[in-house]
Protein backbone atom coordinates (compact mmCIF):
# COMPACT_ATOMS: atom_id res chain seq x y z
CA UNK A 1 0.00 0.00 0.00
CA UNK A 2 2.85 2.22 -0.42
CA UNK A 3 1.64 4.20 -4.27
CA UNK A 4 -1.04 5.77 -2.60
CA UNK A 5 0.38 7.98 -0.08
CA UNK A 6 3.30 8.67 -2.99
CA UNK A 7 0.56 9.09 -5.15
CA UNK A 8 -0.83 12.23 -3.34
CA UNK A 9 2.61 13.54 -2.09
CA UNK A 10 2.85 13.64 -6.16
CA UNK A 11 0.35 15.80 -6.56
CA UNK A 12 1.31 18.33 -3.80
CA UNK A 13 5.02 18.55 -5.88
CA UNK A 14 2.96 19.23 -9.06
CA UNK A 15 0.76 21.57 -6.98
CA UNK A 16 3.64 23.34 -6.14
CA UNK A 17 5.49 23.26 -9.68
CA UNK A 18 1.63 24.71 -10.75
CA UNK A 19 2.53 27.43 -8.25
CA UNK A 20 5.55 28.44 -9.72
CA UNK A 21 4.17 28.88 -13.36
CA UNK A 22 0.98 30.91 -12.16
CA UNK A 23 2.13 33.31 -9.36
CA UNK A 24 1.19 33.54 -5.96
CA UNK A 25 -0.74 36.30 -6.90
CA UNK A 26 -2.84 34.03 -8.75
CA UNK A 27 -2.55 30.85 -6.29
CA UNK A 28 -4.05 32.90 -3.44
CA UNK A 29 -7.39 33.01 -4.87
CA UNK A 30 -7.49 29.47 -4.76
CA UNK A 31 -5.79 28.99 -1.32
CA UNK A 32 -8.69 31.38 -0.46
CA UNK A 33 -11.53 28.94 -2.05
CA UNK A 34 -9.94 26.16 -0.95
CA UNK A 35 -10.79 27.31 2.54
CA UNK A 36 -14.31 28.46 2.04
CA UNK A 37 -14.82 25.05 0.99
CA UNK A 38 -12.97 23.22 3.61
CA UNK A 39 -14.95 25.38 6.42
CA UNK A 40 -18.12 24.78 4.37
CA UNK A 41 -17.36 21.11 4.89
CA UNK A 42 -15.87 20.91 8.34
CA UNK A 43 -18.84 23.47 9.84
CA UNK A 44 -21.22 21.31 8.35
CA UNK A 45 -19.67 17.96 10.01
CA UNK A 46 -18.95 19.82 13.42
CA UNK A 47 -22.29 21.84 14.11
CA UNK A 48 -24.65 20.08 11.58
CA UNK A 49 -23.76 16.11 12.73
CA UNK A 50 -27.24 15.32 13.44
CA UNK A 51 -28.90 16.83 10.55
CA UNK A 52 -26.23 15.50 8.22
CA UNK A 53 -26.33 11.72 9.62
CA UNK A 54 -30.43 11.92 9.40
CA UNK A 55 -29.52 13.04 5.65
CA UNK A 56 -26.99 10.42 4.93
CA UNK A 57 -29.32 7.89 6.24
CA UNK A 58 -32.23 9.07 3.63
CA UNK A 59 -29.56 8.70 0.21
CA UNK A 60 -27.38 5.61 1.50
CA UNK A 61 -30.10 3.87 3.39
CA UNK A 62 -29.01 2.12 7.41
CA UNK A 63 -25.31 0.86 6.42
CA UNK A 64 -22.60 2.89 8.22
CA UNK A 65 -20.18 1.95 5.38
CA UNK A 66 -22.53 3.51 2.54
CA UNK A 67 -23.37 6.67 4.15
CA UNK A 68 -19.32 6.81 4.73
CA UNK A 69 -19.06 6.37 1.00
CA UNK A 70 -21.68 9.12 -0.14
CA UNK A 71 -20.25 11.08 2.43
CA UNK A 72 -16.84 11.15 1.24
CA UNK A 73 -17.85 11.15 -2.63
CA UNK A 74 -20.22 14.36 -1.77
CA UNK A 75 -17.20 16.20 -0.18
CA UNK A 76 -14.43 14.81 -2.43
CA UNK A 77 -17.06 16.36 -5.55
CA UNK A 78 -17.57 19.82 -3.65
CA UNK A 79 -13.98 20.25 -3.22
CA UNK A 80 -13.01 19.61 -7.22
CA UNK A 81 -16.26 21.60 -7.87
CA UNK A 82 -14.42 24.34 -5.76
CA UNK A 83 -11.24 23.71 -7.29
CA UNK A 84 -12.46 23.55 -10.81
CA UNK A 85 -14.15 27.10 -10.14
CA UNK A 86 -11.03 28.82 -8.65
CA UNK A 87 -8.67 27.90 -11.26
CA UNK A 88 -11.21 28.42 -14.12
CA UNK A 89 -12.37 31.27 -13.45
CA UNK A 90 -11.02 35.03 -13.23
CA UNK A 91 -12.33 35.27 -9.59
CA UNK A 92 -10.54 36.93 -6.25
CA UNK A 93 -7.41 37.31 -7.48
CA UNK A 94 -5.04 39.10 -5.42
CA UNK A 95 -2.10 41.72 -6.87
CA UNK A 96 1.36 41.13 -7.33
CA UNK A 97 3.51 39.44 -9.88
CA UNK A 98 5.11 36.10 -10.74
CA UNK A 99 8.51 37.41 -9.64
CA UNK A 100 8.91 35.59 -5.99
CA UNK A 101 8.87 32.74 -7.37
CA UNK A 102 9.77 31.36 -3.56
CA UNK A 103 7.13 32.41 -2.51
CA UNK A 104 4.23 31.25 -5.64
CA UNK A 105 5.88 27.76 -5.19
CA UNK A 106 5.20 27.73 -0.90
CA UNK A 107 1.12 28.90 -2.00
CA UNK A 108 1.70 26.38 -5.01
CA UNK A 109 2.27 23.55 -1.78
CA UNK A 110 -0.29 24.77 0.10
CA UNK A 111 -2.95 24.65 -2.03
CA UNK A 112 -1.51 21.11 -3.02
CA UNK A 113 -1.85 19.89 0.94
CA UNK A 114 -5.15 21.47 1.25
CA UNK A 115 -6.75 20.12 -2.08
CA UNK A 116 -4.92 16.49 -2.34
CA UNK A 117 -5.10 16.15 1.51
CA UNK A 118 -8.33 17.16 2.17
CA UNK A 119 -9.47 14.03 -0.56
CA UNK A 120 -6.94 12.10 0.94
CA UNK A 121 -8.43 12.37 3.96
CA UNK A 122 -12.00 12.04 3.45
CA UNK A 123 -11.25 9.14 0.84
CA UNK A 124 -9.40 7.06 4.09
CA UNK A 125 -12.54 8.26 6.33
CA UNK A 126 -14.55 6.16 4.11
CA UNK A 127 -12.66 3.58 4.15
CA UNK A 128 -11.59 4.03 0.32
CA UNK A 129 -14.98 3.50 -1.58
CA UNK A 130 -14.93 1.48 -4.97
CA UNK A 131 -12.31 -0.60 -2.98
CA UNK A 132 -10.21 0.82 -5.11
CA UNK A 133 -7.21 1.23 -1.78
CA UNK A 134 -6.87 -1.59 0.55
CA UNK A 135 -4.92 -1.67 3.71
CA UNK A 136 -2.32 -2.74 5.34
CA UNK A 137 -1.51 1.13 5.32
CA UNK A 138 2.32 2.10 5.55
CA UNK A 139 4.12 3.82 8.46
CA UNK A 140 4.54 7.05 6.28
CA UNK A 141 0.34 6.98 5.34
CA UNK A 142 -0.70 6.47 9.03
CA UNK A 143 1.69 9.78 9.57
CA UNK A 144 0.62 11.79 7.32
CA UNK A 145 -2.95 11.16 8.09
CA UNK A 146 -2.68 12.49 11.31
CA UNK A 147 -1.80 16.18 9.93
CA UNK A 148 -4.16 16.31 6.85
CA UNK A 149 -5.86 19.02 6.58
CA UNK A 150 -9.40 18.18 8.24
CA UNK A 151 -7.87 16.65 10.82
CA UNK A 152 -5.98 19.50 12.24
CA UNK A 153 -7.87 22.54 11.06
CA UNK A 154 -11.13 23.94 12.54
CA UNK A 155 -13.95 25.80 11.77
CA UNK A 156 -12.60 28.67 14.08
CA UNK A 157 -9.62 29.08 12.79
CA UNK A 158 -10.95 28.51 8.38
CA UNK A 159 -13.41 31.14 9.26
CA UNK A 160 -10.51 33.72 10.82
CA UNK A 161 -7.77 33.00 8.11
CA UNK A 162 -10.73 33.54 5.29
CA UNK A 163 -11.60 37.18 6.68
CA UNK A 164 -7.68 38.02 8.00
CA UNK A 165 -6.76 37.44 4.02
CA UNK A 166 -10.48 39.38 2.78
CA UNK A 167 -9.37 42.23 5.15
CA UNK A 168 -6.33 42.39 4.05
CA UNK A 169 -6.89 42.10 0.05
CA UNK A 170 -9.26 44.74 0.38
CA UNK A 171 -7.59 47.44 2.57
CA UNK A 172 -5.55 49.69 0.34
CA UNK B 1 11.15 9.29 0.78
CA UNK B 2 14.34 11.13 -0.29
CA UNK B 3 14.17 9.18 -3.50
CA UNK B 4 10.21 10.55 -3.68
CA UNK B 5 11.42 14.28 -3.37
CA UNK B 6 14.47 13.73 -5.93
CA UNK B 7 11.49 13.24 -8.22
CA UNK B 8 9.06 15.62 -7.27
CA UNK B 9 11.96 18.50 -7.53
CA UNK B 10 12.77 17.12 -10.80
CA UNK B 11 9.29 17.26 -12.28
CA UNK B 12 8.57 20.08 -10.77
CA UNK B 13 11.44 21.81 -12.01
CA UNK B 14 10.90 20.53 -15.73
CA UNK B 15 7.14 21.28 -15.04
CA UNK B 16 8.30 24.62 -14.88
CA UNK B 17 10.73 24.72 -17.93
CA UNK B 18 8.25 22.97 -20.03
CA UNK B 19 5.59 26.11 -19.25
CA UNK B 20 8.27 28.52 -20.04
CA UNK B 21 9.33 26.48 -23.52
CA UNK B 22 5.97 25.58 -24.23
CA UNK B 23 4.47 22.34 -25.93
CA UNK B 24 6.73 22.10 -29.31
CA UNK B 25 9.82 22.55 -27.47
CA UNK B 26 9.01 19.93 -24.86
CA UNK B 27 7.47 17.12 -27.23
CA UNK B 28 11.52 17.72 -29.32
CA UNK B 29 13.46 17.30 -25.87
CA UNK B 30 10.76 14.36 -24.36
CA UNK B 31 11.34 12.96 -28.23
CA UNK B 32 14.99 12.94 -28.07
CA UNK B 33 14.85 11.23 -23.77
CA UNK B 34 12.42 8.59 -24.84
CA UNK B 35 14.97 7.31 -27.51
CA UNK B 36 17.66 7.75 -25.41
CA UNK B 37 15.93 5.71 -22.52
CA UNK B 38 14.66 2.99 -25.37
CA UNK B 39 18.66 2.70 -25.75
CA UNK B 40 19.26 2.28 -22.25
CA UNK B 41 16.36 -0.48 -21.14
CA UNK B 42 16.46 -2.23 -24.87
CA UNK B 43 20.39 -2.28 -25.00
CA UNK B 44 22.13 -2.01 -21.94
CA UNK B 45 25.01 -4.45 -22.44
CA UNK B 46 25.76 -3.11 -25.83
CA UNK B 47 26.08 0.11 -25.06
CA UNK B 48 27.97 -0.72 -22.03
CA UNK B 49 30.18 -2.73 -25.11
CA UNK B 50 30.47 0.01 -27.38
CA UNK B 51 31.55 2.69 -24.57
CA UNK B 52 34.63 0.03 -23.75
CA UNK B 53 35.44 -0.19 -27.56
CA UNK B 54 35.42 3.36 -27.86
CA UNK B 55 37.52 3.81 -24.37
CA UNK B 56 39.92 1.27 -25.47
CA UNK B 57 40.14 2.80 -29.32
CA UNK B 58 41.19 5.87 -27.46
CA UNK B 59 43.81 4.40 -24.97
CA UNK B 60 45.48 2.21 -27.84
CA UNK B 61 45.80 5.33 -29.43
CA UNK B 62 47.39 7.68 -27.17
CA UNK B 63 49.71 4.38 -26.13
CA UNK B 64 51.03 4.03 -29.36
CA UNK B 65 48.56 0.97 -30.54
CA UNK B 66 48.10 2.58 -34.12
CA UNK B 67 51.68 2.29 -34.84
CA UNK B 68 52.24 -0.84 -33.77
CA UNK B 69 49.24 -2.04 -36.02
CA UNK B 70 50.47 -0.16 -38.99
CA UNK B 71 53.81 -1.67 -38.64
CA UNK B 72 52.20 -4.91 -38.64
CA UNK B 73 53.48 -5.90 -34.96
CA UNK B 74 49.74 -6.91 -33.95
CA UNK B 75 51.22 -9.16 -30.99
CA UNK B 76 52.21 -5.99 -29.62
CA UNK B 77 49.21 -4.44 -30.52
CA UNK B 78 47.03 -7.39 -28.95
CA UNK B 79 48.95 -7.12 -25.32
CA UNK B 80 48.63 -3.35 -25.51
CA UNK B 81 44.87 -4.09 -25.62
CA UNK B 82 44.71 -6.77 -23.28
CA UNK B 83 46.52 -4.84 -20.63
CA UNK B 84 43.61 -2.02 -20.62
CA UNK B 85 41.15 -2.70 -18.41
CA UNK B 86 37.51 -2.64 -19.69
CA UNK B 87 36.14 0.62 -17.80
CA UNK B 88 32.11 -0.15 -18.25
CA UNK B 89 32.13 -3.49 -17.30
CA UNK B 90 29.68 -5.03 -14.50
CA UNK B 91 28.75 -2.45 -11.85
CA UNK B 92 30.30 0.37 -13.63
CA UNK B 93 28.26 -0.39 -16.58
CA UNK B 94 25.54 1.59 -15.46
CA UNK B 95 27.88 4.53 -16.35
CA UNK B 96 27.75 4.15 -19.82
CA UNK B 97 23.53 4.48 -19.62
CA UNK B 98 24.19 7.30 -17.50
CA UNK B 99 26.12 8.79 -19.76
CA UNK B 100 23.56 8.37 -22.42
CA UNK B 101 20.63 9.63 -20.57
CA UNK B 102 22.62 12.47 -19.85
CA UNK B 103 23.33 13.38 -23.26
CA UNK B 104 20.06 12.46 -24.47
CA UNK B 105 18.77 14.97 -21.77
CA UNK B 106 21.35 17.85 -22.64
CA UNK B 107 20.89 17.38 -26.56
CA UNK B 108 17.46 17.33 -26.38
CA UNK B 109 17.32 20.38 -24.61
CA UNK B 110 19.43 21.90 -26.80
CA UNK B 111 17.49 20.58 -29.89
CA UNK B 112 14.48 21.76 -28.14
CA UNK B 113 16.05 25.57 -27.65
CA UNK B 114 15.73 26.29 -31.86
CA UNK B 115 11.76 26.54 -31.01
CA UNK B 116 10.48 29.53 -30.66
CA UNK B 117 9.45 29.69 -26.89
CA UNK B 118 5.31 29.99 -26.54
CA UNK B 119 4.26 29.69 -22.56
CA UNK B 120 1.38 27.25 -22.31
CA UNK B 121 -0.30 24.82 -19.86
CA UNK B 122 0.50 21.44 -22.21
CA UNK B 123 3.93 22.51 -22.11
CA UNK B 124 4.08 21.91 -18.19
CA UNK B 125 2.18 18.97 -18.63
CA UNK B 126 4.61 17.46 -20.89
CA UNK B 127 7.65 18.88 -18.87
CA UNK B 128 6.21 17.17 -15.71
CA UNK B 129 6.22 13.93 -17.64
CA UNK B 130 10.08 14.88 -18.76
CA UNK B 131 11.04 15.20 -15.62
CA UNK B 132 9.50 11.95 -14.48
CA UNK B 133 11.05 9.98 -17.11
CA UNK B 134 14.30 11.59 -16.80
CA UNK B 135 14.28 11.52 -12.48
CA UNK B 136 13.17 7.57 -12.88
CA UNK B 137 15.61 6.83 -14.87
CA UNK B 138 18.59 8.18 -13.21
CA UNK B 139 17.65 6.63 -10.28
CA UNK B 140 17.02 3.71 -11.49
CA UNK B 141 20.12 3.64 -13.29
CA UNK B 142 22.48 4.95 -10.55
CA UNK B 143 20.95 2.84 -7.35
CA UNK B 144 19.92 0.03 -9.80
CA UNK B 145 17.49 -2.49 -9.38
CA UNK B 146 13.54 -1.80 -10.66
CA UNK B 147 11.27 1.42 -10.06
CA UNK B 148 9.25 -1.00 -7.38
CA UNK B 149 12.84 -0.80 -5.07
CA UNK B 150 11.84 3.16 -5.64
CA UNK B 151 8.45 2.63 -4.09
CA UNK B 152 9.13 0.27 -0.94
CA UNK B 153 6.25 -2.04 0.08
CA UNK B 154 4.16 -0.72 3.14
CA UNK B 155 5.31 -4.10 4.81
CA UNK B 156 8.74 -3.25 5.01
CA UNK B 157 8.57 0.04 5.93
CA UNK B 158 6.13 -1.02 8.78
CA UNK B 159 8.66 -3.55 10.08
CA UNK B 160 11.72 -0.82 9.43
CA UNK B 161 13.02 0.73 12.04
CA UNK B 162 12.75 4.28 12.98
CA UNK B 163 16.52 4.67 11.27
CA UNK B 164 17.59 8.06 8.84
CA UNK B 165 15.93 11.72 9.37
CA UNK B 166 12.91 10.50 7.37
CA UNK B 167 12.31 7.36 8.90
CA UNK B 168 12.35 9.35 12.26
CA UNK B 169 10.23 12.04 11.13
CA UNK B 170 7.25 9.22 10.60
CA UNK B 171 8.08 7.36 13.75
CA UNK B 172 7.46 10.84 15.75
CA UNK B 173 4.28 12.07 13.69
CA UNK B 174 3.02 8.19 14.63
CA UNK B 175 2.99 9.26 18.29
CA UNK B 176 -0.12 11.32 19.40
CA UNK B 177 1.98 14.02 21.01
CA UNK B 178 4.29 14.85 18.69
CA UNK B 179 1.37 14.29 15.82
CA UNK B 180 -0.37 17.25 17.50
CA UNK B 181 2.42 19.43 18.23
CA UNK B 182 3.22 19.12 14.45
CA UNK B 183 -0.60 19.83 13.68
CA UNK B 184 -0.05 22.98 15.60
CA UNK B 185 3.29 23.80 14.13
CA UNK B 186 1.47 23.23 10.68
CA UNK B 187 -1.88 25.80 11.79
CA UNK B 188 0.95 28.36 12.64
CA UNK B 189 3.09 27.56 9.26
CA UNK B 190 0.25 27.77 6.88
CA UNK B 191 -1.30 31.12 8.58
CA UNK B 192 1.99 33.00 8.65
CA UNK B 193 2.50 31.80 4.91
CA UNK B 194 -0.86 33.28 3.82
CA UNK B 195 -0.67 36.37 5.69
CA UNK B 196 2.95 36.85 4.29
CA UNK B 197 1.91 35.95 0.77
CA UNK B 198 -1.44 38.57 1.23
CA UNK B 199 0.75 41.43 2.35
CA UNK B 200 3.31 40.60 -0.06
CA UNK B 201 0.04 41.38 -2.87
CA UNK B 202 -0.90 44.02 -1.14
CA UNK B 203 2.31 45.90 -1.14
CA UNK B 204 2.55 45.55 -5.12
CA UNK B 205 -0.38 47.06 -5.19
CA UNK B 206 0.24 50.08 -3.52
CA UNK B 207 3.32 50.53 -5.74
CA UNK B 208 1.45 50.00 -8.52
Amino acid sequence: MGPVDIFFLLLVAIWGAIGIVRGYHKELGVTLLLFIGLFVLIFLEAEFSSQVDKLLQFIAGPDPGKQAAVAALFSCGFLIFVTFIAYQGEILRFPGTTNNSFLSWLVGLLNGYLFAGSLWYYLSQAQWPLNVVQPPYSQLYTAIYTVLPPAIFKWQYLIALIVIMIILRVIK
Amino acid sequence: MFTLFIIASVMAIFGVYGYRRGFWSMVVALGVLVLGVLLITRAPEQLAKYFNAIYMATVLLFKGGLGAIASGNLDSAKELLGSVPKPFSGENARWALFIVLVGATVFGLLLSLLIKPKPSIWGLVLGLIYGYVLSVNAVRILVGGSTAELFPEAGAATQGPCSGLAGRLVCALNNPQSSAMCGTLILIGVAVLVIVAVISASKFSKKG
